[in-house]
């Protein structure tokens, strides 16, 4: 589909005007590595003369924390399947859900990008904070995971900004809703 | 004569001091405000990518316009499908967005079905609300959410534990409104949706 409104883009001769991107909700606990790493692999080959972004916009569940670092990932995920599928990857960009009002998904991302910054020489540059603020209006507001697109991006420039090697601006927040 | 020395002496200790403390003060201000770097630069494919987009941006930023005599091509949009399967009253749904963070909520299954002018929603799986358990281990649950046709909720549901512990559960089959569940760990658990109750036959 990316490449399909891709190749319209150029059709129509909108090439300087407008970029298109794909993104994956990508959630530990609703697949497997193996399946959701041959989906962003197939998602680059399919226009291999084509660069588009890929956003994975999940959240890291089951990821460590910093008050809780020993949990397990589930399905068989290992940080280094999530380093890839949102980082790693060719042109892959984490735009990682940070709902949580508590501030956890931030700081599993934040632990993300040290262990990205460890094993890979290079931290995870974020491309922004995504949260679901509106969406929690449209049904009648959410108890712990209504986090406002300030709110959200904070949390997440507080922690990569707190340590050296994954300081970055953060120059984006976004929030999604259920309204068309 | 030695008094007026010390004095003007004093006076540009003074001055130095006050105008090390602004100086201070500036580069404490200017470090705070500064945005700050990337610690490490993008990988070589993603410079380039960025460098690309930011290209398209600042000629996009100084033509706003199209191209004269430019005309959209049409597009033809697909409608989209559900894939679901015939479940006793209802059907099971392959392909589902659960509406539960997935923080505290692994969520497996959707089964449905449609009476009148309302929808009985059921949604299986486990809680994730305790740290360092895995799924295997967690408390597995069936949620059933009452919703009219355009989605909005409606009381009449609730949140159900499984009897033990026995991890994640799946929808497998249901026969009438009586679902038959697969639990992680293998156990197979019946509930039965008019009582609200998980029953020990299917």
């Amino acid at each position: 589909m990316v490449k399909s409104v891709n190749d319209w883009i150029v059709a129509s001769n909108y090439t300087s005007k407008l970029t298109v991107a794909g993104a994956n909700d990508i959630e530990l606990s609703w697949s497997g590595p193996l399946e959701t790493r041959a989906w962003v692999d197939g998602f680059f080959a399919n226009a291999p003369t084509e660069t588009f972004a890929l956003y994975n916009y999940g959240a890291c569940d089951g990821c460590p924390y910093l008050a809780s670092q020993n949990w397990v990932l589930p399905n068989g995920w290992v940080k280094e399947d999530v380093w890839y599928v949102s980082w790693g990857a060719w042109t892959t960009y984490p735009l990682p859900e940070i709902y949580l009002i508590d501030g956890k998904n931030a700081s599993q991302w934040y632990l993300m990008s040290v262990w990205s910054y460890t094993n890979h020489a290079s931290a995870m540059n974020f491309s922004g904070s995504f949260t679901q603020w509106q969406a929690c209006q449209d049904v009648g507001g959410c108890t712990s995971t209504g986090n406002t697109p300030t709110q959200g991006w904070t949390q997440l420039y507080n922690y990569l900004n707190g340590d050296t090697r994954t300081a970055q601006p953060l120059n984006w927040a976004t929030d999604i809703t259920w309204q068309q | 004569m030695n008094k007026m020395i010390s004095k003007q002496f004093t006076r540009m200790l003074f001055a130095v001091v006050v105008a090390m403390l602004l100086l201070g003060a500036l580069f404490a201000i200017v470090a705070r405000s500064a945005p700050p770097t990337l610690a490490t630069p993008y990988p070589p494919i993603k410079q380039t990518y960025e460098a690309s987009v930011e290209q398209t941006r600042i000629a996009a930023s100084n033509r706003p316009q199209p191209p004269a005599g430019t005309t959209p091509i049409p597009m033809t949009p697909t409608p989209a499908s559900i894939a679901r399967q015939a479940a006793g009253a209802g059907f099971i749904v392959n392909d589902f967005t659960s509406p539960f963070p997935a923080m505290s909520h692994v969520i497996t299954s959707m089964w449905y079905e449609e009476i009148g002018n309302q929808r009985i929603v059921v949604y299986a799986g486990a809680l994730r609300d305790e740290p360092g358990v895995t799924t295997a281990a967690s408390q597995g649950v069936v949620i059933v959410q009452i919703e009219t046709l355009d989605h909005t909720l409606v009381s009449g549901g609730g949140t159900f534990s499984t009897p033990s512990k026995v991890g994640a559960v799946t929808i497998v089959i249901a026969r009438g409104e009586r679902l038959t569940l697969q639990s992680i760990n293998g156990t197979t658990l019946y509930f039965d949706l008019p009582t609200r109750q998980f029953v020990a036959s299917p």
